[in-house]
C-alpha cells in the first residue's frame, strides 16, 4: 500500500484533497486549504517552465492576475459564466505567454529572469493606470460567484473546483515526464546545444512549455477570481511570483509532487503569524533564504546522517554488548 | 525645455550610475543580479536621515555612519546568504537575494513606518541659470560627487592590488584561487564596496527628492539594474553609461508623458534591451562554446 503511495503521488494528492476538505469546517480553514488548492496549480503550473524545461520566470503571478482580471472584466461587463470565463483567462493568460515567449526566449538564465520581471512590472503599471477597464488600484468589486443553475458553488465546493485543475495539471506533468516531448523539454534544460544539435527545435518546445504554463496561471486566476469576488493589482504582485518560485525550488523542481509540497508549507507556515501583518513578510522572505540554503547545502542530508551515525554507533555498542 | 530636462536627466543618471556600479561589481565576481542591492542602499539613506533628522548629528557623520551600516549590511549578507550557495545554480541566488530583499523593506517599515519622511538639505540651496537652463546647488553637489567616486573606484580597480584581485576574480574565480589571491575576502570586499557605493546613491536619491520612504530600495534598485542591463553587466563603463543613459530617458519620458510612464519607460527599456542586444552596450559578446 505505501509502496502503491509512493509510486503513485497523484493517487497521494486526490486523497489528500478528497478527504481533508470533509473534515474542516471552520471558513478560515476552509480559505487556507483554498489558497493552497491555487498556490499548489500556480507552483505545479509554474513546474513546468522552470522544473523541467528550465526557464526562470520570476512574473507567474502576472498571468495568475491576466487570468482574474479576464474574468472580472467578462463576468462584470459580459456576464459570463465562471466555467466559461475559465477558458477565455486560461487562453488571454497564454497568448500573453506567446507574445511574452517568442520574442524573448532566446534569452538564457539570469536573462530571462530580468525580461520577465520587467514584463511582469510593465503589466501592473499598465493595471494601476488603464482606469477605464480595471479601475485602476481601486480594483473590480462585485464579480459573481460560481452558479449553476440555481446551485451556487460553496467555499468548500471551490477547493474541489480548484483541485480538478491542481490534478490536471499534474497528469498532464507526469504525462509530460514520460513522453517524447517531455524528454526534449529536458534535453533543453540540462544542455540547449546539445538538445539543438540533436534535432530538438528549442525555441519552439521552449514557447510550448511557457504557453502551458501561463494557461494553467491564467485559469487559477478565473478561479481565484470568482472565488473572493474582488480582483486589485495588489493580489498579484512581485513578492507573489516569487514566493511560487520558491515552492517550486523547496518542494523539489521537475518532480510532481514536489511544487504541491512546496506550495502546502508555504503557504500555511506564514498562516500562523497571520496575527503580525508585516513580521509575515520578513517571515516569508526569511524562510525563502532560509530554506534555499537548507536544500542546497544538503543541509537536511547531513542532519539526518549525523543522527543515524549517532543511533548506528550506538546500536553497535548495543551489538556488542548483547553479543558479550 | 529639452536642455533643462537633459540637465536633470543627467543628474538623476549619475545617482542610477552609482548604484549600478554596485550592481555589475557584484555581478562581475558572482554572476548573478543581487536584487536586494537596491534596499542595501536604502538601509543607508534611512540611517543617514534618523542621524540628521532625529539625533541632529552633522550631516558628513551622519552619512559616513550610513556607508558604514550599508556595508556591514552587505557583507553579513554575503557571508550568511551568498557563502553557501555559491555552487549552486544561479535561480537559488536570485531566491535568496529576493528574501533578503522582503526582509530588509519590511524590517525597515517595522521600525521607521511605512509613510514617507523628509530628508533635510545637506546645506542651503541656492539657485542659478546659465542660458535660462535652471540649476540648483544640491544638483552641482551631486555631479561632482559622483564624478569624484567614479574616479577613485576606477583607480581602486586599476592601480591598486585588490583592485587587480577583484578584476582577476572576476575574470576566473577558480584560477584567481590559484594564482594566491583569497577568493572569500575579496568577494566580500567587493560587496562592501559596492554596498557603500549605493549607500552614497541613496543618500543623494534622497536628498535630490527631499524625501524617502521604504519601498524607495526596490524602485531604485530596479532602475539601477536597468542601468546595468543596458550598458552590459560586469563592465564598469557600461553601468556609468547606462545609468546616465537611464536618468536622460526617464527625464524625457516624464517630459513626453507623465509621471507614472517613467516607472514603464524603464522596464520598456529593460525588455527592448535584453531582446535586441542582451549583452548590453558594453557587455561581452555572450557566445556558449
Amino acid at each position: 500500500m505505501k509502496n502503491l503511495l509512493c509510486k503513485n503521488p497523484i493517487v497521494l494528492m486526490a486523497i489528500l484533497w478528497i478527504v481533508v476538505p470533509i473534515f474542516i469546517h471552520s471558513n478560515y480553514f476552509i480559505h487556507i486549504m483554498f489558497m493552497t488548492t491555487i498556490y499548489a496549480i500556480l507552483a505545479s503550473s509554474l513546474n513546468i517552465a522552470v522544473g523541467i524545461t528550465g526557464l526562470p520566470n520570476l512574473s507567474h503571478a502576472t498571468f495568475f492576475g491576466i487570468g482574474a482580471y479576464v474574468a472580472a472584466i467578462g463576468s462584470l461587463n459580459f456576464n459570463l459564466p465562471f466555467y466559461v470565463t475559465l477558458f477565455i483567462g486560461g487562453f488571454i493568460a497564454m497568448v500573453f505567454g506567446v507574445i511574452l515567449g517568442i520574442p524573448t526566449l532566446r534569452l538564457k538564465g539570469f536573462y530571462l529572469a530580468l525580461v520577465t520581471i520587467g514584463f511582469g512590472q510593465v503589466i501592473r503599471i499598465v493595471e494601476l493606470n488603464w482606469m477605464s477597464v480595471t479601475n485602476g488600484p481601486m480594483g473590480l468589486p462585485g464579480i459573481s460567484g460560481a452558479v449553476i443553475g440555481s446551485y451556487e458553488l460553496s467555499p468548500k465546493a471551490f477547493i474541489y473546483y480548484g483541485f480538478v485543475i491542481l490534478l490536471i495539471v499534474s497528469i498532464i506533468t507526469k504525462r509530460l515526464l514520460k513522453s517524447k516531448i517531455g524528454r526534449a523539454l529536458m534535453a533543453i534544460k540540462n544542455d540547449e546545444v546539445v538538445a539543438n544539435a540533436l534535432g530538438v527545435d528549442v525555441t519552439k518546445f521552449k514557447v510550448f512549455a511557457f504557453i502551458i504554463s501561463s494557461f494553467f496561471a491564467g485559469m487559477a486566476g478565473t478561479v481565484y477570481a470568482h472565488y473572493v469576488t474582488f480582483v486589485s493589482p495588489d493580489s498579484f504582485t512581485a513578492a507573489d511570483s516569487t514566493t511560487v518560485l520558491c515552492m517550486v525550488i523547496l518542494g523539489g523542481m521537475g518532480t510532481i509532487l514536489g511544487p504541491v509540497i512546496g506550495a502546502i508549507v508555504l503557504t500555511i507556515a506564514p498562516e500562523a503569524l497571520r496575527f503580525a501583518d508585516l513580521y509575515r513578510v520578513v517571515f516569508i522572505g526569511m524562510v525563502m533564504v532560509v530554506s534555499i540554503i537548507f536544500k542546497e547545502c544538503n543541509c537536511a542530508e547531513v542532519i539526518i546522517s549525523k543522527t543515524k551515525n549517532l543511533f548506528s554507533r550506538q546500536s553497535n555498542r548495543d551489538e556488542v554488548s548483547l553479543h558479550d | 525645455m529639452f536642455l533643462q530636462q537633459i540637465v536633470n536627466g543627467v543628474t538623476l543618471g549619475t545617482i542610477y550610475s552609482l548604484l549600478a556600479l554596485g550592481f555589475s561589481l557584484i555581478f562581475g565576481v558572482l554572476s548573478f543580479i543581487n536584487f536586494a542591492h537596491g534596499e542595501v542602499a536604502m538601509i543607508g539613506a534611512y540611517i543617514a536621515w534618523y542621524l540628521v533628522s532625529r539625533l541632529s548629528l552633522g550631516f558628513l557623520p551622519a552619512c559616513l555612519a550610513a556607508i558604514l551600516t550599508s556595508v556591514a549590511t552587505g557583507v553579513i549578507m554575503e557571508r550568511v546568504g551568498y557563502k553557501p550557495i555559491r555552487h549552486s545554480p544561479r535561480l537559488c541566488a536570485v531566491i535568496v537575494s529576493l528574501g533578503f530583499s522582503f526582509i530588509i523593506s519590511t524590517g525597515v517599515q517595522l521600525i521607521w513606518g511605512t509613510e514617507p519622511q523628509r530628508m533635510s538639505e545637506f546645506s542651503d540651496v541656492s539657485i542659478f541659470s546659465i542660458g535660462g537652463i535652471i540649476f540648483n546647488s544640491t544638483q552641482i553637489w551631486i555631479l561632482i560627487l559622483a564624478i569624484l567616486m567614479m574616479i577613485a573606484l576606477q583607480i581602486l580597480l586599476r592601480k591598486t592590488r585588490v583592485g587587480m584581485a577583484m578584476r582577476a576574480v572576476a575574470l576566473d574565480r577558480n584560477t584567481a584561487g590559484l594564482m594566491g589571491v583569497n577568493t572569500n575576502s575579496i568577494i566580500s570586499f567587493t560587496f562592501a564596496v559596492g554596498s557603500g557605493l549605493g549607500a552614497v546613491s541613496a543618500i543623494m536619491m534622497a536628498t535630490y527628492y527631499g524625501a524617502l520612504y521604504p519601498t524607495m530600495g526596490g524602485v531604485v534598485g530596479m532602475k539601477g539594474f536597468t542601468a546595468v542591463v543596458l550598458g552590459g553587466p560586469g563592465s564598469i563603463p557600461g553601468a556609468m553609461v547606462g545609468g546616465v543613459a537611464m536618468g536622460v530617458i526617464e527625464s524625457l519620458a516624464g517630459a513626453v508623458f507623465n509621471a507614472q510612464a517613467r516607472d514603464a519607460v524603464s522596464f520598456i527599456v529593460l525588455i527592448i534591451v535584453l531582446m535586441v542586444k542582451p549583452s548590453g552596450l558594453f557587455g561581452k559578446e555572450l557566445v556558449k562554446e
